[in-house]
Order: structure tokens, then C-alpha cells, then sequence
């Protein structure tokens, strides 16, 4: 998943986006270490806490690798959207005004 | 939670486990091989001869029998490949775009062989319940059937015996387990309605409704998932978009919900799922995330109003 994402923040770098992760992997060395090797420019929130896992048992989350497409009022507008991310997100930068066209990508989503 | 734990947990015994059991791998695997080279047909079939010295051919064992020396077979293949597939992935994340490449071939290699023997085996069992398909043996074959998860047209062979001959069998549930996940199909999701009307079991009823309900949610949530072939039926039935999942699962609870789920009731299981829809479905307000970002520093979620957010839940398996 990483070359997607990596393609998205670097084509849509003058654009109102941003990937948000949140990361379930309990240690966090061993993700600091890979943010670093993988250049993972995205911000990610750590999802361990004391008590657990807090964000993804919060969103009730059943499965690694969900996507949520989040407007600029914070409104959900798409959850999982697969092979139609890159629609879904250029049609979203469309309606506040900012066309783009973003470079064929594989499916890099099917987890 | 349960699939996030179950991919760590997988991650870690890849890790550690990979190397040491290697040696212990190969000789299971040799048993495995062996297991299933042993199913010849002619192993069910014994050659006797009548008073005037006239070869006929009959079956010297029973249809259970027969079936459970497939079931040890199909067991066989699918414990060969999870060692086989367990041991060529525990490289991967060590290695290099080459590397990757080469344990991706190799891996595809594993799945093509499984899929060659269990496609064997699920047409050798179709074949042998064929012969009396409404008796209870013949039933338990048709699951082991599904379980070998053969190509389209043998999965409705199977289908269309089970409907032909065991819709009131309570086993039927087995067949139920993997069909949200499968794609869009019409045959599928009447057999589902089917139930629903007229199995004489609750349990089946209530597992069947669940099922057309989480076949419906996945296929409005990502409708790529439908089949060209299926998609003019698909359309006339969901562009509407009138399908409301939400008031499915509530209406679902209201009839099923004290049913046993297997340990939780089904109101109990599908809680979540309620959740997700009520608070994280399409055109509600993302709820606020405030927390720590991966160097310690707080972060918010609503830090990025104004900007469009991909938001992925992810972890390094």
C-alpha cells in the first residue's frame, strides 16, 4: 500500500489533502523504524494505549488496511472505496474548486 | 479486533516461528503428499468377479467412507499449503524487490497447486454424491464440497444439489459462512432468501438473514465487487440506493437477536457492525480522533478541516 499513498501525497502536494494513519502495530520502534525507511511522509496517530488498542476498538474497526474518505467539513464521504480511491478523491478536490488529474494507479488497496 | 489480531499474531509466528519448524514442515509435508497421492479412484472401487468369471466393478467402500478419505485429503492440502505458504512468506519482509517478486511467484505456484488438488477432489466427491444425492452422506459431501472452494461451475453443481435435496437440513449453515464475502450472484442470494422463508430451523433463518444482510452491505459499499455479467440485475435492484442496512440489522435484531451466534447472542455480534453504520458510514461527521502521532506530539483529527483526508487504519503486516 505504501507506493499508492506515497504517489497520492506527492501528485496532490499543492492540494488541500492529506493522508491520516492510524497505526495498530503495538511497537512503536519497529514503525518509527519503518516510517524512516519506507519515507513515510504522513502523519499517524499511535492507536496503543494503555488500555489497548483505543482508535480502532473506538471506530470499531474489523480489519487492517480500512480506508475512510473524509471531506473538508469532516464529513464521511466514502469507507473502504478499493480500486476508486483515487476517483473518489479527485472528485472531492473538484467540488471545492481544485481539479487534478492524478497518474493511473494499480489497485494497491486489495487487502 | 478479532482480524487485527489474528494478522499480528500471524505476522509474529511467520517471524519467529519460521526457521526452526522448517525441518518439522518438510516431514509433515511428505505425510501430506503422500495422503493425497493415495486417493486414486481406484482406491474406492474393488474388482470382483461373479460365478461365470464376468468382471463388474462395485463400490467396496460406502459413500462415508469414501467421503472421509477425502476429507483427510482435503485437510491434507489445505494444512500442506498453510506450512508450505507459512514457510516461503517468513522471507518476505526481509527481503528486496527481487526477493519480493520471487516469493510472490512462489506463492502463486502454492495457491495453483492447491487449487489443482482441491478442484480434483471437490469433482471426485460431486461425482460419488451424485449417485444418491439426498441422503445425509451426501449432504456432509456437498459441504466438504464448498470447503474445497472449487471453480464457478462445480460451486453450482454443489449449490444447485443442496437446494434440490437439503434446504431443511440444518447443516446447511456451513455453506452460509463464507457467502458475504463472496461475489454477487443471483443464485447465491436467492438461496439465501430461500431459507429465510422456509427453513424449519431458527438458527438457519437467522443465519441466513444475517448473511444476505452483510452480502447487501458489502456489495452497496463496494460495488466493483459484481460480476460485469451480474451488474444490469445489480442496478435495477440497488441505483436507488433506497437499501437501508442499517434498519436490515435493527430489524434483524428484533427478530434473531437473542439467537446464539456461536458463545455471543447475534445481537451481541452485530453491535458493532450497527455502530459503524449509525456513526462511521457515508455522510455522517467523522468522529473527533485526538491522540499522539508516532514521535509523541498531540494530534487531532479536525486538525485537518479544510483538506480532503484519506484516513487508513494500518499496521505493518
Amino acid at each position: 500500500m505504501y507506493p499508492h499513498e506515497r504517489s497520492l501525497v506527492k501528485q496532490l502536494a499543492n492540494h488541500p489533502f492529506a493522508i491520516v494513519g492510524v497505526n495498530c502495530d503495538p511497537n512503536l520502534d519497529t514503525v518509527r523504524e519503518l516510517v524512516k525507511e519506507k519515507n513515510l511522509t504522513w502523519s499517524s496517530f499511535q492507536d496503543e494505549s494503555d488500555d489497548g488498542p483505543a482508535i480502532s476498538e473506538n471506530w470499531k474497526i474489523n480489519g487492517m488496511g480500512t480506508v475512510f474518505i473524509i471531506d473538508a467539513t469532516g464529513k464521511i464521504r466514502a469507507v473502504d472505496p478499493g480500486i476508486k480511491t483515487d476517483k473518489v478523491i479527485t472528485d472531492l478536490l473538484a467540488e471545492m474548486g481544485h481539479a487534478v488529474k492524478l497518474e493511473d494507479q494499480k489497485d494497491d488497496h486489495a487487502h | 479486533m478479532k482480524a487485527k489480531w489474528i494478522a499480528l499474531l500471524t505476522c509474529l509466528l511467520v517471524t519467529a516461528c519460521g526457521k526452526q519448524k522448517e525441518n518439522e514442515l518438510a516431514k509433515e509435508n511428505s505425510a501430506a503428499k503422500h495422503a493425497i497421492q493415495e486417493l486414486k479412484p481406484a482406491d474406492a472401487k474393488a474388482e470382483i468377479r461373479n460365478a461365470d468369471g464376468v468382471a463388474s466393478t462395485v463400490d467396496a467402500l460406502s459413500m462415508k467412507e469414501q467421503l472421509d478419505r477425502y476429507r483427510i485429503a482435503l485437510d491434507a492440502s489445505v494444512n500442506q499449503f498453510m506450512q508450505e505458504s507459512t514457510s516461503v512468506a517468513s522471507g518476505h519482509r526481509a527481503a528486496n524487490a527481487d526477493g519480493k517478486k520471487q516469493i510472490e511467484s512462489k506463492l502463486a505456484v502454492l495457491r495453483a497447486e492447491r487449487q489443482r488438488i482441491e478442484n480434483k477432489l471437490a469433482q471426485n466427491i460431486l461425482n460419488l454424491v451424485k449417485a444418491a444425492p439426498a441422503s445425509q452422506d451426501a449432504m456432509d459431501g456437498l459441504l466438504l464440497i464448498f470447503r474445497a472452494n472449487p471453480t464457478g461451475e462445480m460451486f453450482a453443481s454443489a449449490r444447485e444439489l443442496v437446494v434440490a435435496h437439503h434446504l431443511s437440513s440444518p447443516k446447511i449453515i456451513e455453506l452460509l459462512n463464507g457467502f458475504a464475502y463472496s461475489n454477487y450472484s443471483t443464485a447465491n442470494e436467492s438461496l439465501l432468501q430461500e431459507l429465510i422463508k422456509s427453513s424449519p430451523h431458527r438458527n438457519v433463518r437467522a443465519h441466513a438473514s444475517l448473511g444476505l444482510i452483510q452480502f447487501y452491505e458489502a456489495i452497496v459499499q463496494q460495488p466493483q465487487r459484481v460480476p460485469a455479467d451480474q451488474l444490469p440485475d445489480f442496478v435495477k435492484k440497488f441505483d436507488s440506493s433506497k437499501i437501508n442496512i442499517q434498519a436490515m440489522y435493527e430489524s434483524f435484531v428484533e427478530d434473531f437477536g437473542d439467537d446464539d451466534a456461536g458463545g455471543i447472542t447475534y445481537a451481541e455480534y452485530v453491535q458493532p457492525a450497527i455502530f459503524r453504520l449509525k456513526n462511521m458510514s457515508i455522510g455522517k461527521m467523522a468522529p473527533e480522533i485526538a491522540g499522539k502521532d508516532l514521535d509523541g506530539k498531540e494530534l487531532r483529527l479536525s486538525d485537518y478541516r479544510g483538506k480532503v483526508v484519506m484516513l487508513v487504519f494500518w499496521a505493518d503486516c
